[in-house]
Order: structure tokens, then C-alpha cells, then sequence
């Protein structure tokens, strides 16, 4: 059984890379990490949450209504969040919007809390996310598999590869591109830097969004603290996978997916950040900038 | 000890904290592994007092003097790292450590009860010992510490290796030393903060020095301001004791909270000290005469 | 590039710390120059999570609190030297917030003590602060100012003892978990059990090492596989897909809400149905039949009270009334401290002075290792010699989406 344990790994991994995707685009463009990325996942998935329960819930055309809500909640709340955490801290060094964003993210958190004791659909602890698509499975020969984590898997990989023709193929894209390398030339080029950094975060947090609602559906419910849970492990994806790269943070979210797989499988599940650290201080002494970093030093 | 005394002295506590974290950003390290030093000092000092029946100052000498030869072990492999890259190899150190007291059982009978660190249940009954004076006394002496470094020839090395640590060596600053020995006083700072911390609250547990403790500190030091020791102390100092005085506002106090830290980073984004209060706080202090 | 712009003035930070700290002057003053005791009050404190991850429990039992105070002050209050006395929730109107962080515990309870100067402390929430608390008791000891801390909520197994004057009334599985384990080993013959555990819970790491194992190993179950995960885990396929291959006739689950519905609808899609699921407090929750659906169905879990039972219908409608939610739990044992604390303080002959409240402090103390009340369930409860509430309790089951009384019968 040690295939399905990777097979499983792989898929789920992905779950991990389509977090960890919108959360380096960011810091691809303006160097800075999103602490509030995990707050805009949880969001975004109560939105999609309360779409899905309004509209019943049983139908993919409520999940579809579900889907897009949970997109548009997290973009949107990606630009609320670039103006008010990150614009005004241009000149403020590395840490600043560390500060902000874990402020904006404990006020969500707590908001959230209250918001689910008060709104008759929510409920105190759990929500329920529910979709027809939780409990598909099918098997492959001898392997289960369970639906919605190919479903996540299926759009990781689009997602990237859309990413991926947007950056090399558009206009839009390629500014995003230059910005990412240099702001200053960027600038004397012409290009509206203000303008790409809000389209890179609305397009992150919209990933996010997706994400939201797909994690949301697999699990079943959706919670007040869901996105700090998922940030942990983003940060060891994207430093894996090397910062700023999308390509990096797909692999990376593969890479744990399936090393949580196989530790869970082969010792217990209580060992598993300790392996993961572990794989983590092995790639960095080797290659102390991740795995897939397309620069050799980062700049900070 | 009263109420104020108690949260003076938890303030205190995370004000040797900021303290304890400021020291390696002070050499422009992004280090988040005082979180795992907090904690083995934290644990050391419990076990030593507690189960051995050591006086507070030995055990948290013992613990430091550990915390600080571990500091030196993480900080040569950290040399290679910078920026984000060393923070998560350091947070991992801080949830390795974490992981490790959710997994350590080591009880002796003491009267009969089983005491010691018990994994996930953590270490109840420590022996409480420390007094609010064991808190500021430590602090004054670290403060001392650092403004005396600040003002001699190492103060110099430190600005230089924190400004441009690929010229700083051809100014004949072995930046080696000075990132190992600040990763060191560090790690030492932590690990006895960490033991007065367990000698204060009487019971420790593995989730008190989890994720949230990390980001805590990042809150200090970037409300504080990396540039002087003083920002992340008075940040500390803000952080713990505002929120007392906003208890009215019962279950919105965290939002509060959020909304505090949101705009006293927006407000101040270069820190509470920043490069202009920081210059006038020198310019001040050089009124005087200098002493001989 | 934007700057931000300085305010004119020369040192801004600074004149805003000295008006924080004035503030903070008047505000410690102001807390302290109230009247001590209003001639017709006592004085009962309350340190819950009301924020932070335990607060769904804590917003509870506060609330539950409230609604007791509310109803015995409404009856005419508690009995004090031959006189009725209001009781008051100090501060109102819902005590302090200790949130996520234990180390707060002792300085909120320092405040109950010496500012406010409460009669005794409901509190805290999570396990965590108990045990932080508890400990703290013994120091307090020490310093001369100890005071009663009676928590409804935190249910570890080994909490109870740390200290003479930390009481709680929570409901403690260890007696019916025996009661439910002999049942389905004599009863209904089963033989192989499987346990599945959340390791870096405190509370259901420890029901799981403390109670639930030697349970079964009392009752001659043999533990033929066992699965782990942590509080964060939202894939459960290795574990069931362990637990699965070894055929346990009984899966007991020490997890809390979100870990038990996802094991257990794991188990439904892969077809894994063992004879009976058993669960712990950890996993009681009113919407937990609503997230888990038919998944959840079968599931056996002690409570200390019936949701159904006409006692605590009255109880239910006032809870929902008040804060629009369904009470659970944590709520009824919120009520149920309240009317402890009256019996320990008509019980205990205070005189409610300012000089004597030291003295009335302990004379509570002494009085509530010795009071019997007939809770708002149904049930006759006391203190054992640990502190904690000994209650029988009921074994429920979800059954069509609701909480039942189970019968007792085997489901497959």
C-alpha cells in the first residue's frame, strides 16, 4: 500500500501547493510575506460556505455559486488588505507588515469567532461546507482515491500552468515579471508598479479564495482558525520550493504532501513536523535558497 | 504581590523576550529560534529547581550557559541563510524543540507525587521563585550590557555587519564572530528569560511556547524598531500592559488587540524608535558632559 | 515613494505614553475606589476564555453563569446571616477574558483577589489555564490570599488534587467509560478494540493514557490497532486505512469536535464500519450530528446530562432566549457552579465583611468539600475528595441527526 500512500501524499500535497501558490506570488512581487493570506483562505471559505448552505448544497451548481463566491470574497479582501497592510508601509522595512497583517489576521480570527456564534447558518466552532463533491471517491485498481483531492489537484496544476502563461505570455504578466526583479528599472520603464502589486495581490488572494472553498469541501467544515493551520505549513513550502517561485511552491506542496504521507504511514502522525523540519534544514544547508529559486540571493 | 506587581512582572518577562530577540536582528539576523531557547531554558530551570532542588540564579545560569553553548551549535550551519530563509530555519528549530517537550516524559517521585515534564500534559508544580527583582535585575543587567557594547568598538562591528555584511569583512569586522556571539547571547538571554518565566507561573506546557509566542516577538521587535534595544522593550512593555486598561471591552479585546498592533505599526512604520527618535535620543544623551 | 507624514509635534510617542500611563493610573485607581461590598451583595468572580480558541467553551459557561445568578438573585438571592443577599458577577458584565494565554490566569486571579475582592473565582476554560491556576493555588497559599477557583469547564483527568482549593464541576468520563466498556465486553462480547488519539491535545491525550486505555484493558479488550493525528490534521486516510485493516469490533475516539467527524466520515467513505464508535466529551457538541451527517450516526459518548430530559428544558429555552444559541455542555455546568457556589456560601456561615472576607474565603472553602445539591439535570452532585464533581452521568447517541439517550443495544 505504500503507492497509495503517495498517490494519497501527492494528491493532497496538492491542497498545500495551491496555498502556498498565491501566498509566493506576493512575495514573488513585493518581497514581503502575507501573514493574513491564511485569514483570507478562512474567509473566503466561509463565504463559500454560506453560498453552498443557502443554495442547499446538494448540486455542483451550488458549488460552482460556492466557487465563485469564495474567488471573489478573497480577491476582494486581497486589495482591502494590500491598502490597508502593505501601502503604507512601503519604506518600512521587512518586518513591518509582518505586524499588520498578523493584526489583521487576529482581528478576522476573532471576528469570525463571534460572527459564527451570531449568524443562524454559522454555528460556534464548525461550519459545515456541504457539496456533493466530499464524499466521491473511486477507485483506481487497488487504490482509493478520494474525488475532491484530484479535483484540487487537477486545479492546482491549471492554476499554475494559467499562472504560468499569464507571467510569460501577457502584457500584464511580463510588468509583473519586470517589477519582480527590479522595481526602479520597472519604474523608469514606464510601468505603473502601484498597479501591478494591487493585481498580483488580488490575484493571490483570489487563489486563496479557490483554495478556501476546495479545502473547505474536503474537510467538510470550515472554521475560524483554518488558515493560521494552513500557514505554517506554506511557509515550509514556499522556502522548500524557494521564495517567490510558483513552479517551487507547486513541487514543494507535492514534496510534503507526501513526506506527511509517508511519516503518518511508516511512524505516527506526531513525528510529522519533526520530519518536515528536518527535510527542511537538509535542503537549506544543501541549497540554502530553495529548491527551485530561479535567483541565487534574495533580496531583503 | 498585587495585580499590578503581577502584570509588571509579565510584562517584564516579555520584555526580556524582545530583548532576547532584538539581539540577533540587531545584527540584521531575521532569527525566530528564542522561542526554542525560551522554552529549554524555560524546562532546564523548572527541572533543576523543582526536581533537584538547585536556588534559582545556579539553575538559571546552568540553563543559560547551555542555551548559550546551543546558540553557537545553530548559529555556525545559519551562517549560509539570510533573510526569510534563516527565519524558517530557525522557526523550525523553536517548533523542533517544541515537538520535543510534547514528547518528553521524565517524572521522579517527589513526596511521593510523580513530578517532572510530562509531554503534552507538561510540568506542574514548579518550584515558583522568581520575584518581580530577579525579572528587572536581569533586565538591568542586560541593558547595561548592551549599551556598553553599543558604545565600544564591537557596537561598531555590529552596525556595520547590520548595514552590509559583504563589505563589513573588508573593514577587518570578522562578521563570523559577530553573528555566532550575538546568536549566542541570544539563545542565553532567552533561556534565562525562559526559566524565570517557569519559577513565575508554576506550571509550563509545550503549547506555551508555540507559534503565537514566535509571532510575538516578531511583533516587538517590528513595533519596536530594530534599531535600538529600547523600541522592542517599550513595544513589550505597550503590547502587555495597554490591553489591561481595555478589559471593559471583554470579548472584543483581541480585536483590539488586532487593531493596536495594525495601527501602531501604520502609524510608526519604521518602529516606535525609529532612525529619527533614535538620533534624538543620542543627540540628548551627548548634552552632557561625558564622564572621564 | 509616500511618506507617511510625522505629526508636527516634537516627540508624538512619547506624549502618547504618558497619556497611556495616566490613564492607566486612573483606570487601576478607579477599580480599587469603589465601596467594598454594597450592603447587599456577595461578590463571585469569573475568569473564562472569552476570546481566542476556547472561547465557544467559555462564552458558555459564562452565560450559563449569568442565567443562574440571574435566576437566584430573581428568587430572592443567597442566604447570609439569616438576611438575602444579592449575588454579583464582579466585574460585570462577564468577568475577565484570560483568552489564549494561561500566564494571564495568575494576574486576572490576583485582581479577583485584591481589587475586586470576590468571595470565590468561576474559572478558568481550557485545561491549560486550569492547570495554571491550580498550581498557582498552592502559591497563593503561601502569600497568605487563597480563594476558591471552581471551573466548569475543563475536563483533564488528572487535574482534580493540585490543589485543596481548585474545585471543578465538570463532567468526568472515567465512570462511565467503565460502565460503557463492560457493556460491550460482556454484554455484547466484543474483543478488539482500536484507539484513535490526538496527540498534542492536552485533554484528549491524556483521557486517552489515563482512561481510556486502562479501561480497556480492564474490561479485556485487546488494543489491536491504534491510529494518532494532531489538532490540525484534516486527513485522516492513513489512520483508517490502519484501522481498517486490523478489524476492531470497538473504535474508541479521544479527539475533539473536528478530528471525530473527520475520522468517522473517512470511515464511511472507505466502507470501514466497526460495531460501535465511542467518544469522549471532547466530541460533544451541539452541531457535531449537523457536520457529520450519516456519518456520525451510532456514535456513543457519555454526557452528564440528557438534552432531551424535561430538567433541562426550561434551562434550553432560557439559554436560547437570552443569546439566540443552543446550550450545551459547558453552558449547564456554568449554571450548575452558580447554585454550588450558593449552597458552599449558605452552608458556610460567612458574615460578608470587608475584614472578614480572608476568613469567609476559607470557611467557603471548607463548606464546599461538604455541600450536595440537586443540579438543574436532575442529578445529586458533591465534590469528591479531589475537588471534582462525581456525576453518573447518561451514555447518548446521535441518532437521526439528534442527540439520544442510547438504549444500549448493539447497532450492528
Amino acid at each position: 500500500m505504500l503507492l497509495e500512500d503517495l498517490i494519497n501524499g501527492l494528491l493532497f500535497g496538492a491542497t498545500y501547493s495551491l496555498v502556498a501558490i498565491g501566498f509566493t506570488l506576493i512575495f514573488g512581487v513585493i518581497h514581503r510575506l502575507n501573514i493574513a493570506h491564511g485569514a483570507t483562505i478562512m474567509v473566503s471559505a466561509y463565504a463559500g460556505a454560506a453560498v453552498s448552505i443557502l443554495l442547499g448544497g446538494k448540486s455542483y451548481g451550488a458549488l460552482l455559486a460556492a466557487f465563485v463566491a469564495s474567488v471573489t470574497t478573497g480577491a476582494t479582501l486581497g486589495i482591502l488588505i494590500e491598502r490597508v497592510a502593505f501601502r503604507p508601509l512601503k519604506d518600512a522595512g521587512y518586518l513591518a507588515p509582518f505586524a499588520t497583517t498578523a493584526g489583521i489576521t487576529i482581528i478576522l480570527e476573532e471576528l469570525f469567532l463571534k460572527l459564527s456564534r451570531v449568524v443562524p447558518i454559522f454555528h460556534p466552532e464548525y461550519t459545515p461546507f456541504p457539496s456533493p463533491l466530499e464524499d466521491l471517491s473511486f477507485h483506481a485498481g487497488p487504490i482509493y482515491l478520494r474525488g475532491v483531492y484530484v479535483v484540487i489537484f487537477i486545479v492546482a496544476i491549471a492554476l499554475m500552468a494559467a499562472l504560468g502563461f499569464w507571467v510569460d505570455r501577457t502584457r500584464s504578466g511580463r510588468a509583473m515579471r519586470t517589477v519582480e526583479q527590479n522595481p526602479l528599472v520597472a519604474r523608469l520603464m514606464g510601468i505603473d508598479v502601484g498597479r501591478v502589486e494591487l493585481t498580483a495581490f488580488a490575484v493571490a488572494s483570489g487563489l486563496a479564495g479557490a483554495a478556501g472553498c476546495l479545502i473547505g469541501v474536503s474537510v467538510g467544515t470550515v472554521g475560524p482558525f483554518m488558515g493560521t493551520n494552513l500557514l505554517m505549513i506554506s511557509f515550509v513550502v514556499i522556502v522548500l520550493g524557494g521564495l517567490g517561485s510558483i513552479r517551487g511552491a507547486m513541487v514543494g506542496g507535492l514534496v510534503v504532501g507526501v513526506v506527511e504521507s509517508m511519516t503518518v504511514s511508516l511512524l505516527s502522525a506526531r513525528y510529522k513536523q519533526a520530519v518536515l523540519f528536518g527535510l527542511l534544514f537538509l535542503v537549506l544547508v544543501i541549497r540554502p535558497e530553495g529548491l527551485l529559486a530561479r535567483r541565487a540571493v534574495v533580496r531583503d | 504581590m498585587g495585580y499590578a506587581t503581577t502584570i509588571l512582572s509579565l510584562a517584564g518577562l516579555n520584555v526580556l523576550f524582545a530583548l532576547s530577540v532584538y539581539i540577533t536582528f540587531a545584527i540584521g539576523q531575521f532569527s525566530l529560534a528564542q522561542v526554542g531557547f525560551w522554552a529549554l531554558g524555560a524546562y532546564g530551570t523548572a527541572m533543576l529547581t523543582t526536581l533537584w532542588g538547585w536556588p534559582l540564579w545556579p539553575a538559571l545560569l546552568a540553563s543559560g550557559g547551555v542555551c548559550a553553548l546551543l546558540g553557537i551549535a545553530l548559529g555556525y550551519p545559519c551562517l549560509r541563510l539570510r533573510g526569510f530563509y534563516l527565519a524558517l530555519a530557525t522557526l523550525g528549530f523553536s517548533e523542533t524543540v517544541r515537538v520535543l517537550f510534547q514528547n518528553l516524559e521524565y517524572q521522579i517521585p517527589l513526596k511521593g507525587v510523580p513530578s517532572g515534564p510530562s509531554g503534552v500534559l507538561g510540568f506542574r508544580n514548579v518550584a515558583v521563585t522568581t520575584g518581580i527583582w530577579d525579572i528587572f535585575g536581569f533586565m538591568l543587567v542586560l541593558v547595561i550590557l548592551l549599551v556598553w557594547l553599543n558604545h565600544s568598538r564591537i557596537g561598531l562591528a555590529v552596525a556595520a555587519t547590520r548595514e552590509d555584511d559583504v563589505v563589513a569583512p573588508f573593514m577587518g569586522i570578522n562578521i563570523v564572530f559577530a553573528k555566532v556571539a550575538a546568536f549566542m547571547l541570544a539563545a542565553m538571554a532567552a533561556g534565562i528569560g525562559g526559566g524565570l518565566y517557569a519559577g513565575f507561573t508554576s506550571y509550563i506546557s509545550p503549547d506555551d511556547f508555540g507559534f503565537h509566542m514566535t509571532l510575538l516577538g516578531i511583533l516587538f521587535v517590528a513595533i519596536g524598531g530594530t534599531r535600538t534595544f529600547y523600541g522592542p522593550m517599550l513595544a513589550a512593555a505597550i503590547l502587555t500592559v495597554l490591553p489591561e486598561f481595555f478589559r471593559f471591552l471583554a470579548e472584543y479585546r483581541l480585536i483590539f488587540y488586532g487593531a493596536l498592533v495594525v495601527v501602531l505599526m501604520t502609524l510608526r512604520p519604521r518602529g516606535l524608535i525609529d532612525e529619527r527618535v533614535d538620533a534624538a535620543v543620542r543627540r540628548w544623551f551627548a548634552r552632557k558632559p561625558r564622564e572621564a | 515613494m509616500t511618506h507617511p507624514s510625522l505629526p508636527p509635534s516634537s516627540n508624538p510617542s512619547r506624549r502618547h505614553v504618558l497619556l497611556a500611563a495616566a490613564f492607566g493610573v486612573y483606570a487601576m485607581c478607579a477599580s480599587g475606589a469603589q465601596a467594598f461590598q454594597d450592603e447587599g451583595t456577595v461578590r463571585i468572580g469569573s475568569v473564562e476564555s472569552l476570546t481566542g480558541v476556547s472561547s465557544p467553551y467559555g462564552i458558555q459557561a459564562i452565560n450559563g453563569m449569568k442565567l443562574a445568578i440571574d435566576d437566584i438573585n430573581a428568587a430572592g438571592g443567597v442566604t447570609v446571616g439569616g438576611k438575602k443577599v444579592r449575588l454579583q458577577l464582579t466585574p460585570g458584565p462577564d468577568g475577565y477574558d484570560t483568552g489564549a494565554d494561561s500566564a494571564l490566569t495568575i494576574a486576572l486571579l490576583k485582581k479577583q483577589i485584591l481589587d475586586d475582592k470576590v468571595l470565590a473565582v468561576v474559572g478558568p476554560t481550557s485545561s491549560q489555564s486550569t492547570e495554571v491556576g491550580f498550581n498557582y493555588l498552592n502559591q497563593l497559599v503561601k502569600e497568605g490570599n487563597p480563594i476558591v477557583l471552581l471551573s466548569p469547564a475543563s475536563g483533564g483527568p488528572n487535574l482534580g488534587g493540585i490543589s485543596p482549593w481548585g474545585f471543578r464541576n465538570m463532567f468526568f468520563e472515567a465512570q462511565i467509560i467503565d460502565r460503557e466498556l463492560a457493556l460491550v465486553s460482556k454484554e455484547f462480547g466484543y474483543k478488539k478494540a482500536a484507539v484513535f488519539t490526538v496527540t498534542d491535545n492536552a485533554f484528549t491525550a491524556s483521557m486517552a493514557k489515563f482512561v481510556i486505555r486502562p479501561g480497556l484493558e480492564k474490561h479485556g479488550l485487546t488494543v489491536v490497532a491504534e491510529g494518532d493525528s494532531l489538532s490540525r490534521d484534516t486527513d485522516f486516510s492513513r489512520q483508517v486505512q490502519a484501522l481498517q485493516r486490523a478489524e476492531p469490533d470497538v473504535v474508541f475516539v479521544s479527539a475533539p469536535v473536528q478530528a471525530t467527524v473527520g475520522i468517522m466520515k473517512e470511515a464511511a467513505r472507505r466502507g470501514f464500519k466497526p460495531k460501535i464508535w465511542l467518544g469522549t466529551v471532547g466530541s460533544i457538541a451541539p452541531e457535531m450530528p449537523q457536520l457529520g451527517g450519516t456519518a456520525v450516526e451510532g456514535l456513543v459518548i457519555g454526557s452528564s446530562y440528557l438534552p432531551s430530559s424535561e430538567h433541562v428544558k426550561g434551562l434550553t429555552a432560557a439559554y436560547q432566549k437570552r443569546t439566540s444559541s443552543e446550550i450545551n455542555l459547558f453552558g449547564v455546568n456554568g449554571y450548575e457552579a452558580a447554585y454550588l457556589l450558593k449552597a458552599g456560601i449558605e452552608a458556610a456561615g460567612i458574615e460578608n465583611r470587608p475584614e472578614t472576607l480572608t476568613e469567609d474565603r476559607r470557611k467557603l472553602r471548607d463548606a464546599l468539600t461538604k455541600v450536595e445539591i440537586k443540579s438543574v439535570t436532575g442529578e445529586q452532585i458533591k465534590f469528591d475528595a479531589k475537588g471534582d464533581t462525581v456525576k453518573q452521568g447518561y451514555l447518548l447517541t446521535v441518532r437521526d441527526g439528534q442527540y439520544v439517550e442510547w438504549n444500549r443495544k448493539p447497532f450492528r
